[in-house]
């Protein structure tokens, strides 16, 4: 780990954007630290400036508006919005999602916006917040823009995020899904990543699906939307094979990475039940 | 720690000794007081003792040190020998699910019975036991080291998963009545034993569930699920 980075502690978003402007990529962000200090203790990040976002104020705060939806303040903890009581009310599926990622201690530590902005494959916020419509503000001193959670993840560890830019806010469409699944599989360790996991948005009535948003994580080079499984389903009714159908759909379009949790067919294969599990789950809840 | 309290318990007498104006076979030691037999108003503590050997010209504190080995013999030129005196026993049981479509094993619930001799400790014992099933259930389902090249590719706690408390299941737990004879107190090591038949008693408990025999550790779910599909098509 090198350690002669310099480390700037910026006390607004302006300022902290400035400091982006002039050191570009050789600043590294550092929020909660849970995922910049691992990479920086195993050598896979040498920056030449650590610009500390704790002090930067106009990033914590979780918002809840009938009509804007939630807003989620990219400094918030894992732990906060796990807790939050708005988000335990009308969000049950960010709810089983934080509540499982890493342990309270990470979560403790861990911010919303440093988690999505890491672009890993592997955590579990960006499959949700993408099946449930979400949409991320991004900011420099260019000026601001938003994008949809889908077209944030680029690929590997690779964000839409230009090096001069910081996300400062999430923003969750008001709840429209009654049915939803969130589906971690962790055959090793609960507090494990999931060796796949998946998440399900889901409308409809009687029989029908109205509408359906799934997006997996930890099985591809970035997060995905599982959009052709989504078609199988949506305007249609709900039968056991045409789950088994959105469920292969999602596999075909999954490209998983071999790791220590398995092999990349496996994990190919993981894809088809928890995503047939998740939406038979979700289209349970409608009822 | 028996060898260790009484050679504690030798030195306090001796600096007792000192401050009591008596001699040390005389001293009777109880309820955290040093006091001469027969004179009980003449009583010191064991804390003021320990301090005035401590707080003094050349003082130390009061350490000591004691081992203990059950009745060995040593391995002879065939490597015939024998490690201990005294074996403990043990006696474990598992109730897994096992899934069929993802090949995951959960343990339901994990019942253990130990005979270490007198438990002297008992919470100290407890823990051995938990923390052992611990291990072992990492050790028969979780933890491996992943080979690329010579060098391993998950050396962090990461990617090198332990089992957590979230994922130990239900544990019933007894200790054996029994004693000793040659062990303090009629106790015998505990150490190890409660890890060691872990991986087998799973091993055993998936092929009961699902009639796969998996040889190598960790089980893993995709290799669970690898051994069903090679069953089916057999």
């Amino acid at each position: 780990m090198r350690a002669d980075f310099d480390y700037l502690e910026p006390t607004s978003l302006d300022e902290t954007c400035g400091l982006l402007r002039e050191h570009g990529s050789d600043a590294k962000l550092l929020a909660g630290g849970t995922a910049l200090v691992m990479w920086l203790r195993m050598g896979l990040l040498d920056p030449g400036v650590v610009v500390s976002l704790d002090g930067v104020s106009g990033l914590d705060g979780i918002a809840f508006d009938p009509s804007d939806g939630l807003r989620i303040g990219a400094g918030v903890k894992h732990r906060d919005l796990e807790l939050c009581p708005e988000v335990r009310e009308r969000y049950p599926l960010l709810r089983e999602t934080f509540r499982k990622v890493a342990q309270p201690r990470i979560r403790l530590m861990a911010t919303v916006g440093g988690n999505l902005s890491h672009g890993d494959p592997m955590t579990d916020p960006g499959a949700s917040f993408m099946a449930l419509d979400a949409e991320v503000t991004l900011r420099s001193s260019r000026g601001e823009r938003v994008l949809p959670l889908e077209e944030f993840f680029v690929d590997y560890y690779e964000t839409a995020l230009e090096p001069d830019e910081v996300l400062t806010c999430v923003r969750v469409p008001p709840p429209a899904a009654r049915g939803w699944s969130h589906v971690k599989f962790t055959p090793r360790s609960e507090e494990d990543f999931a060796t796949v996991g998946v998440a399900v948005a889901m409308t409809g009535e009687g029989d029908r699906c109205d509408d359906v948003r799934i997006a997996l994580n930890s099985a591809g080079p970035a997060i995905f939307r599982a959009r052709a499984a989504e078609a199988v389903l949506r305007g249609r009714e709900v039968t056991p094979a045409r789950l088994d159908e959105a469920g292969a759909a999602a596999a075909a379009a999954a490209d998983p990475i071999e790791d220590v949790r398995g092999s990349s067919e496996y994990k190919r294969e993981l894809a088809a039940v928890l995503v047939r599990r998740a939406t038979a789950q979700a289209f349970s809840r409608l009822g | 720690m028996k060898n260790a309290a009484a050679k504690v318990r030798e030195i306090l007498f001796e600096t007792a000794s000192e401050m009591l104006e008596a001699d040390p076979s005389d001293l009777v030691s109880r309820d955290g007081s040093i006091f001469v037999q027969g004179a009980e108003q003449r009583s010191i503590s064991v804390a003021d003792v320990v301090r005035a050997r401590q707080f003094r010209r050349g003082g130390a504190p009061v350490v000591a040190s004691g081992s203990f080995d059950a009745d060995s013999v040593s391995q002879d030129s065939l490597r015939y020998g024998n490690e201990s005196g005294a074996y403990n026993f043990g006696c474990q049981a598992a109730e897994v699910e096992v899934d069929p479509e993802t090949g995951r094993v959960t343990v339901l619930r994990y019942a253990v019975a130990s005979d270490c001799g007198t438990v002297i400790f008992p919470v100290g014992a407890e823990g051995q036991v938990e923390g052992s099933i611990a291990q072992g259930l990492g050790y028969a389902l979780i933890e491996g080291i992943r080979m690329e090249e010579g060098r391993p590719v998950n050396p962090n706690f990461s990617d090198y998963r332990l089992a957590s408390m979230r994922d130990m299941p239900e544990l019933a737990h007894e200790f054996a009545d029994s004693y000793e004879p040659t062990g303090p107190f009629g106790a015998k090591g505990l150490g190890e034993l409660g890890m060691d038949p872990v991986a087998a008693i799973i091993s055993n408990a998936v092929h009961d569930a699902v009639g796969v025999r998996i040889k190598t550790l960790p089980i893993t779910a995709e290799k669970v699920l690898r051994a069903i599909r090679q069953k089916k098509g057999s």
